[in-house]
């Protein structure tokens, strides 16, 4: 009998990639849309991912077909779904 | 900075986005690849950079997007030649202006000579010139190694030479030769009389007086001889240095003629001024006036501009009139002619000799007056004259 392989493990093909520096860039790799600009809430859709986050003078520095360069002074990071 | 430069030729916008979701022309566009850079929310939308050409691209993203777009501000080369659409000739202004700064960055606009203290400016100059460092000369043909060499050979008092170009201007770097030490000689010698006369004064350094004061002199006469005996018979040999004051006569004659005809200056004047640019020279007022007798003087004003030589300059030609004209002499004129005459022969011909008397007698002749003067001077007579040990 074939074996299942983990959740996990299926996942990390479609999985962005995210790369934080500090509490002030966030790269995302692998984003499929902008849900929300502000300057206190950015909302980036990455797949069968939300991501959001809040802080203080935020802005897109980079916006292109996959990637999303979010700067300013992030205070939370949330995973919506 | 290569990014910035090219957006600014290829022009760009700013433009505000407004509606109900902004945010999906921003995804739209990164989904077609067309770039937008510096997106900022603002309020009810978000406003951004995009190129021109972009932005028209952009219409139909707007209409599936549901936002309003409407361009803030204008930047980039298209939008400023399109300011200056109707204004042809502010384009062939800058052509031609760039063309004339092109070609006259070719040639040679001025040059300066640095470091000439003793030797004449206008020398160096004139033999720079002749070997083809000259304003206005082309720079490409300017062989600057050759023009050094040449004119340091021309040039005796130069020991270095140095012919620096700097943009449009040069620079000549000079050194002077250093003069000659003065080596004093070991060899015995003598001191003689250079000319006839009375011995009012001595004064012996070295050597061994012959004369005494009050005692009459001729040319080529011993006065301080660098030979003395000694007692044992042999020979001294010194080489004798003195200063043997004494006084002569000497007759001065000048022959001045009654009448004079000589060319003076009227206050008639003709002003010729040129524009000069390079080699090229242009008639700036015309003055066709012409006098019978006529002296010429040139005057060039060169334009400065922030202590740089501008080869563009104003050349003034000046015309004199000038007036036969006639002037007869009297005995006390001639006299007086004649005493000026021998002050200046005194002060240039004779600077080191000390004049006691004078008597000046002046004759009409036939058409001139013959003027006569016996001096009464006093001058250092001695005369160092060498000679050799083996004699």
């Amino acid at each position: 009998m074939k074996k299942k392989l983990p959740a996990l493990r299926l996942d990390l093909g479609t999985a962005p990639l995210i790369e934080i520096v500090g509490n002030r860039r966030v790269t995302v790799e692998g984003s499929t849309g902008i849900l929300l600009y502000e300057t206190g809430c950015i909302k980036l859709s990455a797949g069968d991912l939300v991501l959001s986050f809040e802080g203080r003078g935020l802005c897109l520095h980079c916006v292109s077909g996959s990637c999303v360069e979010v700067e300013g002074f992030i205070t939370k990071v949330d995973f919506l779904s | 900075m290569l990014v910035s430069i090219l957006r600014y030729i290829k022009g760009y916008v700013r433009f505000r986005a407004t509606g109900n979701s902004p945010e999906r022309l921003l995804n739209l566009a990164a989904a077609r690849g067309i770039p937008l850079w510096e997106p900022q929310p603002t309020e009810g939308g978000l406003s951004a950079f995009m190129s021109a050409r972009d932005y028209r691209a952009i219409r139909p993203l707007t209409k599936r997007a549901r936002v309003r777009t409407k361009v803030t501000s204008r930047r980039g080369l298209p939008f400023i030649l399109r300011k200056c659409r109707g204004r042809a000739g502010l384009f062939a202004g800058a052509i031609a202006g760039a063309i004339l700064l092109i070609v006259l960055s070719q040639f040679l606009w001025s040059y300066e000579i640095v470091g000439a203290n003793h030797v004449s400016e206008q020398a160096i100059r004139d033999v720079l010139a002749q070997n083809g460092v000259v304003q206005g000369v082309p720079k490409a043909s300017l062989d600057v190694e050759q023009a050094e060499r040449a004119s340091l050979r021309r040039l005796d008092t130069l020991s270095w030479m140095s012919v620096n170009i700097q943009g449009c201007t040069a620079c000549v770097e000079v050194r002077e030769k250093d003069k000659k030490p003065e080596i004093q000689s070991l060899q015995p010698a003598n001191i003689k009389a250079s000319r006839d006369g009375v011995i009012t004064d001595i004064r012996a350094r070295q050597g061994f007086t012959q004369v005494q004061k009050g005692s009459g002199v001729v040319k080529g006469q011993l006065l301080v001889s660098g030979v003395n005996p000694t007692r044992q018979g042999g020979m001294r040999f010194v080489r004798a240095d003195a200063d043997i004051m004494a006084e002569y006569t000497e007759e001065k004659s000048l022959e001045l003629p009654q009448q004079f005809n000589y060319y003076s200056l009227s206050e008639n004047k003709i002003d010729r001024k040129r524009l000069k640019c390079f080699w090229l020279e242009l008639p700036v007022s015309l003055s066709f006036g012409r006098f019978d007798h006529t002296a010429y003087s040139f005057r060039e004003e060169v334009l400065q501009i922030g202590g740089r030589t501008v080869p563009l300059s104003v050349r003034t030609e000046t015309a004199c009139e000038l007036v036969d004209c006639s002037f007869s002499l009297s005995k006390a004129q001639a006299e007086r002619v004649f005493l000026r005459h021998l002050l200046l022969t005194e002060l240039f011909c004779q600077p080191k000799t000390q004049v006691i008397g004078r008597h000046v007698m002046v004759k009409e002749t036939k058409g001139g007056y013959s003027c006569t003067a016996i001096c009464t001077n006093c001058e250092n007579i001695a005369q160092t004259s060498e000679f050799n040990v083996t004699e």
